[in-house]
């Protein structure tokens, strides 16, 4: 008969431990540095955002005082949607649930189901809030300044093949990475809600 | 900063470096069973951060160990499914019974460790850390019972294994 307790007691003892000691401050250290990443990287969304948005907005009121209506029109809805991205991801990161690691394994696994199934959405969404309006607002700059001369056609060919690709692009990634890591979650949940059979 | 401040702060690390030193030991095991032998050190490291990151929110509700431990199984899980991260790998110690050698009992754990599904894996981890069934039915979000029964289920099968390899 096999005792359980000393195997228990083996496995405790057995282990050769790293002899790396742990430094506190190795680990402060790391966790300001991802902090000063993800920082950086809003920071850069939003700053590339503010850059666009005075750019249009100046060409805007340039096409107004022309008396150009539409190219203002089309000038000023690139501006605002220069603007509405960075706060558009802002407001999502925020809206995010996060699993807390802190928490048992079924509520982490749970949140981080929700989590990935909601960040796969957003990839799948992405031509609603960031590839159409910006591909409506170029095209429709290009044509209501050039008028529909052959090069704006190419233009907006060329433009409208780039969003697509970016797209189909994201809706793969969100397919064959957020949607398969939630599979992984859902089945991981379903190992450990099922009843065990005695 | 405050005088105040510094002096929390201080206590912080202190509280921190005794939790990673008392806890060391299993969370390397941990680490190790979660990761291919090249990827543990990274995932221990993880198992660091998130452990520094939610200290401020350890309420005490649980007791500390059964906190760390989830901490570090939520991390080693979520670690699993970073690209590259995919595989785990228990081959050497896995094998070693292969070459005519009469197998040892922790060589055949490793073995049957490694052939396991994550969760599974992670109830006999637990146990084999000398966890109560209370403790690991709190790490995991299960009842102690569905805890015992998986205990009961998942000890028949290695003991089975162990009398074949006998």
């Amino acid at each position: 008969m096999m005792d359980w307790n000393q195997i228990r007691q083996q496995w405790q003892d057995g282990e050769a431990c790293s002899p790396t000691p742990v430094s506190v401050a190795s680990v402060q250290r790391r966790d300001k540095e991802l902090r000063t990443q993800v920082r950086h990287r809003d920071w850069l969304e939003s700053a590339v955002g503010l850059l666009i948005a005075p750019f249009f907005a100046v060409a805007a009121g340039i096409a107004v005082a022309h008396d150009a209506w539409l190219p203002a029109l089309f000038a000023a809805f690139l501006a605002a949607w220069a603007l509405y991205v960075p706060w558009h991801l802002w407001r999502n990161r925020r809206l995010l649930p996060q699993a807390e690691p802190g928490r048992p394994l079924l509520d982490y696994l749970r949140a981080s189901h929700t989590a990935m199934l909601l960040q796969a959405r957003q990839l799948e969404q992405l031509w609603r809030w960031y590839l159409a309006p910006c591909a409506i607002g170029v095209i429709g700059l290009t044509f209501s300044v050039r008028g529909p001369v052959t090069g704006a056609f190419f233009y907006a060919a060329a433009m409208l093949g780039f969003c697509v690709l970016v797209a189909l692009l994201n809706k793969h990634v969100a397919q064959t990475q957020f949607r398969v890591h939630a599979q992984q979650i859902e089945q991981q949940i379903f190992e450990l809600t099922k009843e065990p059979s005695a | 900063m405050s005088n105040k401040n510094q002096r929390h702060d201080r206590a912080q690390d202190v509280e921190f470096e005794t939790l990673l030193g008392n806890n060391h030991a299993a969370l390397v095991r941990l680490a190790r069973h979660y990761s291919s032998p090249a990827d543990w050190q990274d995932l221990l490291q993880e198992m660091h951060l998130q452990l520094w990151r939610s200290l401020a929110s350890f309420d005490g509700r649980s007791a500390r160990a059964t906190w760390v431990y989830r901490v570090a199984l939520n991390t080693a899980l979520s670690h699993r499914r970073k690209p590259n991260h995919q595989h785990q790998s228990l081959e050497p110690l896995a094998e070693r019974g292969d070459a005519g050698v009469p197998i040892d009992e922790l060589s055949l754990l490793e073995k049957f460790l490694a052939a396991l599904d994550p969760i599974q894996r992670a109830v006999l981890l637990l146990d084999l850390e000398g966890m109560e069934r209370e403790q690991i039915a709190d790490v995991l979000g299960l009842s102690a019972n569905a805890v015992a029964i998986r205990m009961t289920r998942l000890r028949k099968a290695f003991e089975a294994q162990f009398l074949e390899n006998a």
